[in-house]
């Protein structure tokens, strides 16, 4: 299976004057696509540190980090920004939606930002929102709708950018268990069908199941790597 | 994006509102300030531009139309004598009290003009006809005068310089810069009613210039043959004229300083409101640009935001600034509202809110997407 992200001895130290906190700790890695990988670990463990290391927001302190076999460490702020652009997509905690917009219109912004076409692009979100199964609050504004169903409008949001690769921090994280699960699951189809690479950083055992493949960080340092059976 | 950023504002109703209604204040300003500076200019050179004549001879160091001294009457036979001079006239502008019906003094604009070629007189009649001051001590009061000096009709009696005058005719149009009224009369009875120009005295020779000849080259043989005195093409006297009476008493910087505080205004208003929706946005900003939109993107929305305020701004105000025309020009004020002045303050408009929105710009561009795995 291709590899989308490949990482090797990857360290990021945060340096707050005196104090050096090493965050990530020699990492060493590889992630395929069509598998959803979760990120477990305690607070503090470094889980967001090193998914916005595989996202291209934060630079490693040393060791290098390879997507679709380029190497990224090297790269200056506007290629890094094209990579993103061409195999990341991410979702977040905080929804991020725009309050104004409705939930096709949030979706359908990225095409607009990204100068897609009219009709197609119509069709597009219009698919994303329904896979997510949304098609009964398309016109809905994000504050009349549930935390779940918002976080599924940035799934949708984050598939019409249509990378391979998807990272999640704490996606569920605002969600009951029922809404996190659903989430979860959408998720995971989307890694089998589409054949995405996507990781979940969570802190959330329940959703265990979920994944095909659980890493389980401390202190900076991959403790666990367990591929689940099929 | 204009899309995008209209719902943005629709979303935010009280502060796109306000926003708005920074831009009309601001607009509207500007409209009136310079509507009414150019009525002012305009009212300024009002007889000199409806003049016939190419040429104009005044005293020396003559700063405008309105204070100017006597000059013999003589010249109008040198600059006649000139060649490519098809007409010379003379024409009298100077002052006068006249007496009002309930006693007390005003003072007034007298001009002399001969009635026979109604060179430098009214242009517009209401009553009455430009010849009616012919041989006698006859004078047309303009209508704006009215409010000045109480109604007047024809075959009233006035004391003009303690004579007796008869009004003959009403005259439109003729308003003042100086705001004192404006009467006129025929040149011959202007000299015996003004006692200090006298029988042999105008205070100024128009000349008219015979076709094919050049004005600017006339101008300059007469500038050397006639000592003592100065020479001015219309235009140019007209432009004279109007630049002493707004800029050397000071009344068009006023003016300035105000459009440019107008300016200001709008251009902070509409900047502080898009800057705090661009603060409350950024995390969605943010995530555009982790999600592969370039910055230039997402400026879109936000000078579409500026875009839409300006625009708004502007047709308001516009309409709002057609319909007070007729305000002004109730109180007395002449407002101009012209094509060239709507697109120059269009313009400005458009700068003031585009501009303004350069604070945003620079907040996007510093967006750090590491931001949004913080919550
Ligand atoms: N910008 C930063 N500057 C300094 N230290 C940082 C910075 N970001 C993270 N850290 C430190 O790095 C370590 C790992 O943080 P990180 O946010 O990756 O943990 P996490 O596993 O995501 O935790 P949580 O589950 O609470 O979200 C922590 O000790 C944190 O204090
Ligand atoms: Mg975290």
């Amino acid at each position: 299976m291709p590899e989308s992200i490949v990482s090797s001895n990857l360290t990021k130290i945060f340096t707050e004057g005196h104090t050096k906190v090493k965050a990530v700790c020699s990492v060493d890695l590889q992630l395929e696509e069509g598998e959803i990988v979760g990120l477990f670990g305690p607070s503090g463990s470094g889980k967001t540190t090193l998914l916005s290391l595989f996202g291209c927001i934060l630079h490693p302190t040393g060791g290098s980090i390879r997507i679709y076999r380029n190497e990224t460490t090297t790269l200056s702020e506007a290629l890094l920004t094209k990579m993103r652009k061409k195999y990341l997509s991410f979702i977040f905690q905080g929804f991020n939606l725009f309050p104004s917009l409705t939930a096709y219109e949030n979706v359908r912004l990225v095409l607009w930002l990204k100068r897609a076409k009219g009709g197609n692009a119509d069709q597009k979100v219009k698919d994303l929102l329904n896979n997510v199964g949304l098609s009964e609050r398309m016109y809905f504004l994000p504050r009349d709708m549930s935390g779940g169903e918002k976080q599924r409008v940035c799934i949708a949001r984050a598939l019409a950018a249509d990378s391979p690769i998807i990272l999640a921090d704490e996606p569920t994280a605002n969600l009951d268990l029922e809404n996190g699960r659903k989430v979860m699951e959408i998720l995971r189809n989307f890694a089998k069908e589409q054949k995405k690479c996507i990781v979940v950083a969570t802190h959330d055992n329940r959703l265990e199941d979920i994944f095909n493949r659980i890493i389980t960080i401390e202190d900076g340092k991959i403790i666990k790597d367990k591929r689940m059976p099929a | 994006m204009l899309y995008v950023a209209l719902r943005i504002l629709l979303y935010e109703k009280l502060r796109s509102f306000i926003a708005l209604l920074g831009v009309i204040f601001a607009v509207s300003l500007i409209f009136a300030q310079m509507g009414i500076y150019l009525g002012l200019t305009e009212t300024s050179s009002i007889i000199i531009d409806h003049t016939r004549g190419d040429i104009w001879v005044t005293s020396k160091n003559c700063k405008n139309f309105d204070f100017s001294q006597p000059i013999p009457e003589y010249l109008q036979f040198h600059v006649l004598s000139t060649e490519g001079i098809q007409w010379v006239e003379n024409l009298i502008i100077t002052w006068g009290v006249i007496k009002q019906k309930e006693g007390g003094t005003e003072q007034v604009e007298i001009v002399g003009y001969n009635p026979d070629t109604g060179i430098g007189g009214p242009w517009r009649m209401k009553v009455g006809d430009i010849r009616a001051v012919k041989n006698g001590n006859f004078v047309i009061v303009d209508e704006s005068a009215m409010k000045r000096l109480g109604r007047i009709s024809v075959g009233d009696y006035r004391d003009v310089l303690w004579r007796r005058v008869k009004v003959v005719g009403i005259s439109q149009e003729v308003k003042s810069f100086t705001t004192a009224p404006i009467i006129f009369t025929s040149y011959r009875f202007a000299q015996k009613l003004v006692r200090w120009i006298g029988p042999d005295k105008t205070v100024f020779v128009i000349a008219k210039v015979s076709p094919g000849y050049s004005v600017k080259k006339i101008v300059g043989e007469l500038k050397k043959k006639l000592k003592g005195v100065d020479v001015y093409s219309k235009k140019d006297f007209s432009r004279k004229t109007r630049f002493y009476w707004t800029m050397e008493t000071g009344v068009g910087v006023s003016f300035l300083l105000t459009i440019l505080i107008s300016f200001l205004i709008g251009f902070l208003i509409v900047g502080q409101t898009i800057y705090n929706s661009t603060l409350e946005h950024i995390k969605e900003f943010g995530t555009l640009k982790a999600l592969g939109a370039s910055n230039l993107a997402i400026y879109q929305i936000i000078f579409s935001q500026a875009f839409i305020n300006a625009l708004l701004g502007y047709l308001i105000s516009l309409v709002f600034t057609i319909f007070s025309v007729r305000f002004y020009k109730a109180i007395g004020l002449v407002m101009v509202v012209k094509g060239w002045v709507n697109i120059l303050v269009l313009l400005l408009t458009l700068t003031m809110c585009l501009s303004s929105a350069f604070f945003s710009i620079r907040k996007v561009k510093k967006i750090d997407p590491a931001i949004l795995f913080r919550e």
